[in-house]
């Protein structure tokens, strides 16, 4: 183990592995440039490396471009990734009361420990998980897409009913284009840029990034002065000890990071919003969380990172890719000659064996880069108002182009951006209406095939052990706290009567 | 309590626009083809659309209601109603940065990245009063540093423009 570990340690694997981790931070922060869009540019420069270089340069720029995502999310309020979105809420609230440094340390070391937890699991449950995982049927992820949607209760900041009436709006917009089932164009209107669908990171820019400097435009603000104000030195101490006092959080974030990472299709994205939702219901701090609680920037950025050992458990078992990095990457595995399956851990020992260290020394190597990457972004926000503005818009534009290649991309960005702004001010949260588009085709396809299969009868859907699980875990992280607090209220009640009836 | 004032007919309004969503939804789903097996009617393409619609309608039925009860909310709305913030200077600016954005697909279709968005860089900055230098400087380097980011490091194709291409 220590040869393959030391092995690393050669430029032609070291190099490589430092360039494409910085690579990624570039481009996670950059709006509109995603983390497996980093990795399919890599893919043809992986071809030419050794196998080790190969896998050093994907597992590095997928951990530093999930996390650099975070970056624009907390200064800007613009997700750099989809995994970013809920990223935004206790970050950039933080930022707003001058505590941006202290949310992003964390967002750091955060990633990082993540991270690592994922990788962890990978080495120690990959076979036991993804073989739960696969037990997962469209009765199972039904209730899965079910129960992140549930999260709309907790993202909705008290205003329930319009926390539901944005989810819906998220629901609605995702049944635009192709049917997956009959293959029936809905709501395209004879436009051939609407087969597709509603691509979501336009949509994401728009409803986050373009709203909030609209937002700025009608307010009288001094254009000249600093985007940013009071961004000295990182406080890493404090970070490391906000962590340590939150440590069970970050355990049951990482958990469910892991957890969602490894079932095929639910990536880093889903897993930042249940584990988020699970905070904003579970936490003694509830009731700050939204507002620009640390505890809700540790929660998403956990989970988020985590989900991407989490990704390669049914990718390397099975050959089942967990999110489109992977599915990318076990197409470029063949070149490699490696077959994944179960005989993979055998047959490759020595290759599984560096992956394994790649994953676990990337999470130390993220710390500086990521250090770096905060600073230049700091230094650059200084700048006025009126410059980094029409910077924002610019990249929210070109961003929202890249993603298709398409200016169609850019007039939906313009609309989200101006529903964004509509909703904003009639106390309509947006994070619910995200949370809509990406699990409402989840929720819809694997309800109708369920249905398909069962021919129309709802009641496998509840009776099923997993589903039933799920119905009960997705009860408890809704209602558990209430239930709980009106037990120990009833028993408290009790004790003082009792008291009271002896004296 | 004057903010809660203000957005009663906003809600009203969006209430409507929601039920009207809705009812499109429902209605336009209808035209959907019907999935049939063995004789059976399957869930076809327009099952989950009509329940979005169902919800939309009922969220927007709810969110009338809940604002059409408080009246007098809405009649003192009504009669204190203030358009000083549509005449502002930040309302224009509003404006002007939907319009720039709008028509900029077509302009660097025409002009190409370069000059389209130098262009569109430089006269916001100079609605926003940044200095004449410092807007000509940035606007510079924000194209130049998207060009390499955009096409040299991600590969993305940018227009060059049809005055310059021909096509």
């Amino acid at each position: 183990m220590l040869s393959t570990i030391m092995g690393l340690f050669s430029l032609k694997v070291l190099i490589p592995w430092i360039l494409a981790m910085m690579f990624g931070i570039f481009v996670g922060a950059t709006p509109g440039l995603t983390a497996t869009m980093a990795v399919a540019l890599l893919i043809p420069i992986t071809y030419y490396a050794d196998p080790r270089a190969a896998f050093a340069m994907i597992l590095g720029v997928s951990f530093t471009a999930i996390f650099a995502g975070d970056i624009p999310a907390t200064f800007l309020r613009i997700p750099g990734t989809p995994a970013s979105g809920a990223a935004v809420l206790d970050g950039f609230e933080m930022n707003k009361k001058g505590k941006g440094a202290l949310a992003l340390s964390v967002d750091l070391l955060g990633s990082a420990l993540g991270g690592l937890f994922g990788i962890l699991v990978l080495i120690l449950v990959a076979p036991f998980l993804a073989r739960f995982a696969l037990k997962f049927t469209n009765f199972e992820y039904f209730w899965l897409g079910v129960f992140g949607l549930s999260m709309t209760a907790i993202l909705s900041r008290g205003k329930i009913v319009n926390g539901f009436i944005s989810a819906v709006i998220g629901i609605a917009i995702s049944t635009i284009g192709i049917d997956i089932t009959t293959g029936y164009p809905r709501f395209t209107f004879g436009n051939t840029n609407l087969i597709g669908g509603i691509s979501f990171i336009p949509v994401m820019i728009g409803l986050f990034g373009l709203s909030e400097i609209l937002k700025n435009l009608t307010k009288k603000e001094e254009l000249g002065a600093p985007t940013i104000k009071g961004f000295g030195k990182l406080p890493l101490l404090e970070a490391i000890k906000t962590i340590w006092n939150y440590r069970v959080r970050f355990l049951i974030s990482s958990t469910i990071g892991v957890f969602i990472g490894a079932l095929p299709g639910a990536g880093a994205d889903i897993a930042a919003w249940v584990s988020y939702g699970a905070a904003k219901s579970t936490s003694k701090n509830r009731n700050e969380i939204g507002t620009g609680h640390i505890e809700g920037v540790l929660a998403p950025t956990c989970a988020n990172n985590a989900a991407i050992g989490g990704t390669w458990i049914p990718a390397f078992v099975f050959g089942i890719p967990g999110d489109t990095i992977t599915a990318i990457v076990l197409g470029a595995m063949l070149m490699y000659g490696l077959r994944p399956g179960p005989n993979i851990f055998s047959e490759s020992r020595n290759l599984m064996n560096s992956i394994f260290a790649i994953g676990i020394i990337s999470q130390i190597f993220l710390i500086p880069l990521g250090f770096l990457g905060i600073k230049a972004s700091g230094q650059l926000l200084k700048l006025p108002k009126n410059i980094i503005w029409i910077g924002v818009v610019f990249f929210s534009i070109i961003g929202s182009y890249a993603i298709n290649n398409s200016f169609f991309d850019i007039y939906i960005m313009l609309l989200a951006g101006l529903v964004g702004f509509v909703l904003e001010k009639l106390d309509v949260p947006l994070a619910p209406l995200i949370l809509g588009l990406i699990l409402g085709p989840m929720v819809e396809d694997n309800l109708r095939v369920g249905l398909i299969k069962t021919g129309g009868n709802f009641w496998p859907f509840v009776t099923r052990p997993i589903s039933l699980s799920t119905i009960v875990v997705m009860f408890l992280v809704l209602f558990g706290a209430n239930i709980i607090s009106f037990i120990l209220r009833f028993f408290r009640r009790k004790n003082s009567e009792s008291s009271k009836s002896i004296n | 309590m004057k903010k809660k004032f203000e957005s009663a007919l906003g809600k009203v309004v969006f209430g409507i626009v929601l039920s009207l969503f809705g009812i499109f939804m429902i209605l336009y789903s209808r035209t959907f083809p019907k999935v049939r097996s063995g004789g059976d009617v399957m869930t076809g393409p327009s099952f989950f659309p009509t329940i979005i619609g169902i919800l939309m309608i009922a969220f927007g039925i709810y969110t009338i209601i809940l604002n059409l009860l408080s009246r007098k909310n809405l009649s003192e709305e009504l009669k204190n109603n203030d358009n000083s913030f549509f005449k502002s200077r930040e309302f224009f600016n509003f404006l002007i940065f939907v319009l720039f954005i709008a028509i900029y697909p077509t302009v660097i279709n025409v002009l190409g990245f370069f000059i389209g968005t130098f262009l569109f860089c430089f006269i916001l900055m100079r609605r926003l009063q940044a200095k004449w230098i410092r807007a000509i400087l940035s606007s510079l380097i924000l194209v130049i540093f998207t060009w390499i980011i955009f096409t040299k490091v991600a590969f993305i194709f940018l227009p060059m423009g049809i005055i310059f291409t021909g096509r």
